[in-house]
């Protein structure tokens, strides 16, 4: 591996998911063909905030589409993507954007200013969370390299000016304590922007709006069994969470069940199985959640 | 926030079984009956893995879930009416609330930054529903089907077999805690399946603060561990997520804390706690707590077979599941089936990602240099040194293994796995660096040389 890319390219493939490139080709707005990637970000404008989109692209050397979930932010703004790691450096056939599209899209290679305003952005609660926390980057450093470089110098220094060899360890412990406590004001900062935007956030409305129809639902269902139909990957999944009391009647198997959970238009709707086209009612917002 | 109460609750209650199991341990094992710092936390989570362990075995022979937690519940609680009230002068005495005025400013820091993430996770917990896939398929989803009884069956052909949802090899720990909390409170709720993270970070940070204050002696060391474990970049989002790994995490650091101390048959069940939590637990923190164990000889020589003994005796607490598992016909762990398949581009993922990667805020580079100063002085000593040495490079071992030599390499690159394994280990391997501190610093209370 080059050294200039040990030093000098973030490091995270964070949140980027690969799918054929045939499956989401036709859904992507390409914005950038042929383009090169190194130390660049995505310029974009938007029309409204709060909207969820992927930025989509071929890394160099492969055929597959990468994609890196974002929300949209109103206006125009840069979208960090260097912490996407070694797969955001060469050249690219293509990059877009699929879901929520943009006004205008280009690549860009910040300058100071742009720096700054992109690390304290703050990164929306996206689904991937709890798999890899999103990082910064600092004029074109990932951040958490930059913390530990001065934790290693800080405690070397201190321990050096010591003149000291026992107090290397300790110096190094309480340092990288004292730059994380520095660093912690930059987490501050995102959680407060959860805590400000976080009702704005697309992504939260969706999933208020799909918890409280399944608990509306677990309702109308009451003693009866339940089962699903078309239900995409994540609907499927919710509602077998949300309803894992109620009796599950898989569909293949006598007797049917009394009622059915199908996906119409884009939304889970509860429905007899005698009768699909007929929604089953079901009570009044129940998820106290909210805004 | 009933549940919340209800889960504080049900956790005060699980501290007092395992304060009890402790103390009782305690009399077979060394380390006397003192209560510490450390004690709370661990006993939380004794009394955690042996109320979900009843759990457990009630559900599993075919009873509901009220049914166990009452019989369980019947079993336990005069057993720990009888420890609360046996120590009840010490744990006044100890309990470790300081007046405002005692705190220094570094203590302030750290405690600002407890409170911060405790709140954020708070916040989300009560305003969000639970949103993360795995929360949904492998913990709330089993734990919420568990407490509904209706799509649960113990016939492998059925396909409810352990639940509706998720890996049929994964263990029950957290699943049985989410459902026996949705019982005492009445009711499922989101909350219920995901407070258990909450009660996990503060068993790491209240451990972490208490055992380097223990080792070391000094107030700015406790204060700096407690501050990085708690902002460790990953960990905020287990706070509220749902996910089991942070139990894991819980366990293990308890495990060594108790490895340093040299209290062997609490090592075993601590490793059996962890593997009850999560496969890794059985596959990774397992093995490298025995391997820790046997090469923990003193004076008279490197292996330990004495100690190796007391630590299998304890984590032979996992044995159940696994006869349940084998009977069943489940694998032992892995639900994937890990194929040997070289990966030569895991290497610099695994660095890219897990060592150096945003997740983590540069912890392992830091950690690294600690431990490659202190391994000589760890393999020199007799004992809790040189056996924590054996487990943090059995650990990385064992996960570089994995990640190079099978297609759990995907893993690592679709960051599913890579960083929560990291998350798992990564409270120990700072607990490994306060035994190295100790050393240094020739602390008061120095046990590492058993």
């Amino acid at each position: 591996m080059p050294a200039r890319i040990l030093f000098f390219l973030p490091l995270l493939f964070l949140g980027a998911t690969f799918y054929p490139g045939s499956a989401l080709a036709e859904n992507v707005g390409v914005f950038a063909r042929n383009a090169l990637l190194d130390g660049k970000v995505v310029d974009m404008t938007f029309d409204q905030g709060g909207r969820r989109f992927w930025i989509v692209f071929v890394p160099e050397g492969t055929e597959a589409l990468a994609r890196m979930e974002m929300t949209s932010r109103p206006g125009r703004h840069l979208y960090e993507m260097r912490h996407q790691g070694h797969l955001w450096t060469g050249r690219t056939k293509l990059v877009g954007v699929s879901g929520y599209q943009p006004l205008a899209a280009d690549l860009k290679r910040p300058g100071w200013r742009d720096e700054l305003k992109l690390f304290f952005v703050h990164n929306p609660l996206e689904s991937h969370m709890p798999n890899a926390a999103r990082g910064y980057t600092l004029l074109g450093f990932p951040f958490q390299w930059i913390m530990a470089f001065l934790a290693l110098a800080v405690g070397l220094g201190a321990a050096f000016y010591r003149r000291d060899r026992r107090a290397i360890g300790g110096a190094l412990f309480l340092s990288l304590a004292g730059v994380w406590a520095v660093g912690e004001a930059v987490t501050f900062n995102d959680h407060w922007g959860h805590v400000r935007y976080g009702s704005k956030n697309a992504n939260e409305k969706e999933w208020r709006e799909r918890a409280d129809y399944l608990d509306r639902a677990a309702i109308a269902i009451g003693q009866g069994s339940w089962s699903y139909q078309t239900l995409d990957g994540v609907s499927k999944v919710w509602s077998e969470y949300r309803l894992a009391d109620k009796r599950l009647q898989p569909l293949n198997r006598p007797p049917p069940p009394d009622f059915v959970l199908v996906m119409k238009n884009g939304t889970m709707q509860l429905v007899k199985p005698d009768d699909p086209s007929k929604l089953v009612p079901t009570p009044q917002s129940v998820t106290p959640r909210g805004d | 926030m009933v549940t919340f109460l209800t889960a504080c609750l049900h956790v005060l209650l699980e501290t007092a079984v395992g304060l009890a199991f402790l103390t009782w341990l305690r009399r077979h094992d060394r380390g006397g009956a003192v209560i510490r710092g450390e004690d709370f936390p661990t006993a939380f989570l004794l009394g955690l893995s042996l109320e979900t362990g009843l759990l457990g075995v009630g559900v599993l022979n075919g009873f509901s879930i009220g049914v166990s937690l009452g019989v369980t519940g019947a079993l336990l609680l005069p057993f720990a009416a009888w420890a609360v009230r046996l120590h009840w002068a010490q744990i006044k005495g100890y309990f470790p609330i300081p007046s405002p005025d005692d705190f220094r400013w570094y203590e302030w820091i750290a405690f600002i930054v407890v409170l911060e993430k405790a709140l954020f996770g708070l916040w989300n917990l009560f305003r969000l529903p639970q949103v993360f896939w795995d929360a949904l398929v492998q913990w709330g989803g089993r734990g919420h089907a568990i407490y509904g009884g209706v799509n649960l069956s113990l016939d492998p052909q059925s396909p409810f077999f352990m639940t509706l949802m998720g890996k049929k090899s994964y263990p029950w720990g957290t699943p049985l805690w989410q459902a026996a909390t949705a019982v005492m409170d009445g009711g499922w709720s989101d909350d219920a399946a995901r407070l258990l993270g909450f009660f996990f970070f503060f068993a790491i940070v209240w451990l972490g603060w208490a055992a380097t204050h223990r080792m070391t002696g000094s107030r700015p060391y406790a204060a700096a561990a407690a501050l990085i474990l708690a902002a460790f970049p990953l960990n905020v989002w287990h706070l509220f997520a749902g996910y089991a790994d942070i139990g894991v995490a819980a366990f293990s650091m308890a495990a060594l804390a108790a490895l340093i101390r040299r209290e062997w048959l609490l090592v075993g069940l601590l490793a059996a706690g962890a593997a009850w939590q999560k496969n890794e637990g059985m596959m990774l923190f397992l093995p490298a707590l025995a391997a820790g164990a046997l090469f923990s000889g003193g004076e008279r020589g490197l292996i330990d077979w004495r100690a190796l003994g007391r630590f299998l005796a304890g984590a032979a607490a996992i044995v159940p599941w696994l006869l349940f598992k084998l009977t069943q016909g489940l694998p032992l762990a892995g639900a994937h089936g890990q194929q040997p398949a070289f990966q030569p581009e895991a290497a610099g993922d695994f660095l890219y990602l897990s060592i150096a990667g945003s997740s983590h805020g540069g912890f392992w580079v830091v950690w690294i240099v600690l431990l490659a100063w202190f391994a000589p002085g760890f393999w020199r000593s007799a004992g809790a040194g040189r056996a924590v040495l054996i487990f943090c490079l059995a650990f990385f071992a064992m996960l570089v293994g994995l990640f190079l030599f099978t297609n759990l390499f995907e893993f690592l690159r679709n960051q599913m796995t890579g960083n929560r394994l990291m998350l798992q280990f990564f409270p120990a391997a700072l607990l490994a660096l306060v035994l190295g501190l100790a050393r240094r610093e020739e602390a008061p209370e120095k046990r590492d040389e058993g």
